[in-house]
């Protein structure tokens, strides 16, 4: 497919619900993903309120018949090993949303885009999105590099997906960073691990480690257990020490996950990454929207990265729809689209601040109001958009909370800086999609 | 089984640490869910039966496994009988607890049962009711003492085994007429259509 109504980069789980919904809404999708298969990626752990787009283009059913571990619920461990007790989400959500899913990224992301190709979106793999195209100041393509070359592909909106090297921020230099969550990332894959019996046994538990760094305990498919250590730098790692003595170091310091991994053994080499929150000044511009990781990325401590893929998708892809149904797909028509998005993600951005604040507790801020609970449970299954005002207010004193970070909001004319989109591109090689 | 996992993770543990006749209440009603739930949701967590069982009656299933029956059916019914409530709204916000439980177009005896359910509630209303106007009415009518005995000629010992006889069946109508409202809600139905349960 060479002109498409909308382009998508990037087949993650923000790209391929992007292209479902179009499919769904009759619109000509192309997606364009650069890995030829199904490749690696971390970010395991589901938040229920995945369900509802994923209901929305079908795919509920498929994701039910898979086999990927079922999850209840949320565990919050203290830094001395002694756990809270659960925050089932079927206490608070009365839906099927209420029981989600530990998945394998690489399973999963495959599938959805299988399921995307199901609904009529043109998917091509293997290939690579290396320029916007940009014409009196919007964005009417890219440029793509595939097996057979490289070809212009053409539409009047173009939805970029691609990721955390997205290449509209390669090109317009739209990514702010979060410096209050600057934080690095080590982890490994495990068998042999002790679960808790029952729909228990499926829980992400949440382990905090003295310092502000936290443990997460993800068990995945086949037996597998995700865990990993995310803290500050100055705080995870010690010069000259290897990867496995900064993770026995670590490990020694919670000794609920300690206690469970005494008898397992790593079945994957241990990595790192650093997880430097950020989102994009603009989430459009003319002709061109941001999803996924390509808008913007927050601390993964409340697996809020799947879901907000998911929705950005849709919600990207629904204003793609309606801006070619009025026939203006300028900056102007996506705005509501770049406000809906930045509002969600600072109130779990608030909420995550607060969980890094050492004044900041759960049980007191429960104590002291009796629908807090209830807050707590809608931030963690991803009721995201609605007014968490009054949360915040009790919240806030306990904790420093941020202001927002950028407002998200489309930019008009932004390529007037097509110059900066060439000269990136061959400092970069490009790469994106 | 998934969904009926969910019930033993939650609520057989709290059978576990009482005595035997806990866990023959815990068994008792788990057998129940499975015939009224699984024919409908099959064995599903990812159904309204999920929060239904392990959120919405949750309490009430907790006071029936630890044996406090009369609270168990207060919660219960006071849940169920809000949700319908809240499901019909204002629209028919007038009727009596039977004509909403009729109108939710529960199939089976389903609507029978949660009747039931709220009957006993209303006896244990109107016993604590008339406990209370017998201390008060009882001297003013030449009566030496008051109390219950005075007014009422059930034995408590005997309504307790009354209210409490079949519970465990009126518990898993209740979840599961909860849960096919969870479900027509979410479905934008008026009515919950012809179920099994």
């Amino acid at each position: 497919m060479n002109d498409p109504d909308v382009l998508v980069i990037g087949g993650g789980p923000a790209g391929a619900c992007a292209a479902s919904t179009l499919a769904l809404a009759g619109r000509r999708a192309l997606v364009i993903e650069k890995e030829p298969g199904p490749r690696y990626h971390i970010g395991e752990s589901f938040i229920p309120f995945c369900a509802y787009p994923l209901q929305r283009i079908g795919f509920l059913d498929k994701l039910k018949a898979s086999r990927f571990t079922t999850k209840y619920s949320v565990v919050f461990v203290g830094t001395t090993g002694t756990a809270s007790r659960p925050f089932w989400f079927h206490q608070y959500l009365y839906d099927g949303a209420s029981v989600t899913w530990q998945v394998l990224r690489s399973e999963f992301d495959a599938m959805l885009l299988a399921h995307a190709e199901s609904l009529g979106a043109s998917v091509e793999r293997g290939v690579e999105a290396t320029a916007l195209i940009i014409e009196d100041g919007a964005i009417r393509g890219a440029r793509v590099r595939g097996a057979d070359g490289e070809r212009e592909v053409r539409a009047p909106v173009t939805i970029d997906c691609s990721g955390r090297d997205a290449l509209s921020h390669r090109a317009f230099a739209w990514r702010d960073l979060d410096p209050g969550l600057d934080r690095f990332a080590l982890w490994g894959y495990f068998e042999g691990h002790r679960l808790d019996d029952g729909v228990a046994g499926g829980a992400t538990v949440v382990a905090s480690i003295p310092g502000g760094g936290w443990f997460w305990w993800i068990p995945v498919t086949d037996g597998r257990l995700s865990c990993g250590v995310v803290a500050r730098r100055e705080d995870l790692f010690v010069a000259g020490e290897s990867t496995k003595q900064t993770w026995a170091r670590a490990l020694a310091q919670q000794p609920w996950i300690a206690e469970r991994l005494s008898a397992a053994r790593r079945v994957e080499p241990l990595r790192v990454i650093r997880e430097y929150s950020y989102r994009a000044r603009h989430a459009a511009t003319d002709g061109l929207l941001l999803a996924g990781d390509a808008f913007g990325f927050l601390d993964p401590i409340f697996s809020s990265g799947v879901f907000l893929a998911l929705r950005g998708g849709e919600l990207a892809a629904q204003a793609a729809d309606a801006a070619l149904c009025d026939g203006d797909t300028s900056a102007r028509a996506f705005a509501a689209y770049g406000a809906r998005m930045s509002g969600g993600i600072e109130n779990i951005r608030r909420f995550v601040y607060a969980f890094y604040d050492k004044g900041f507790s759960l049980n007191q801020v429960m104590a002291r109001d009796p629908y807090a609970r209830a807050d707590i449970s809608d931030l963690l299954d991803g009721c995201f958009f609605r007014d968490y005002e009054d949360f915040f207010r009790i919240v806030a004193d306990s904790a420093t909370l941020p202001g927002p970070l950028s407002d998200g909001l489309p930019i008009e004319r932004a390529g007037s800086r097509r110059r900066d989109v060439r000269r990136g591109d061959a400092r970069r090689g490009g790469g994106a999609g | 089984m998934a969904l009926i996992d969910l019930y033993d993770t939650r609520f057989l543990a709290i059978a576990g640490r009482g005595d035997g006749l806990a866990r023959d209440r815990a068994e008792l009603l788990r057998q129940r869910l499975i015939a009224r739930l699984v024919p409908t949701f099959g064995d599903d967590p990812h159904t309204a039966a999920a929060p239904a069982v392990g959120g919405y009656l949750e309490r009430a299933i907790e006071l029936y496994i630890a044996g406090f029956a009369e609270s168990a059916i207060i919660e219960a019914d006071m849940r169920v009988r809000s949700l319908l409530a809240a499901w019909f709204g204002a629209r028919d916000g007038g009727d009596g607890f039977a004509v909403l439980a009729r109108r939710a177009g529960f199939a089976g005896d389903v609507a029978d049962r949660l009747i039931a359910l709220a009957t006993r509630r209303e006896d244990i209303d109107a016993r604590d009711g008339d406990l209370a106007a017998s201390i008060v009415a009882a001297p003013t009518r030449g009566a030496s003492s008051g109390g219950l005995a005075a007014v009422r000629a059930e034995s408590p010992t005997s309504q307790r085994l009354r209210w409490s006889a079949d519970l465990h069946d009126l518990l898993a109508a209740a979840v599961a007429a909860c849960a096919m409202i969870f479900t027509a809600i979410a479905q934008g139905r008026g009515a919950c259509g012809s179920t099994s349960a």
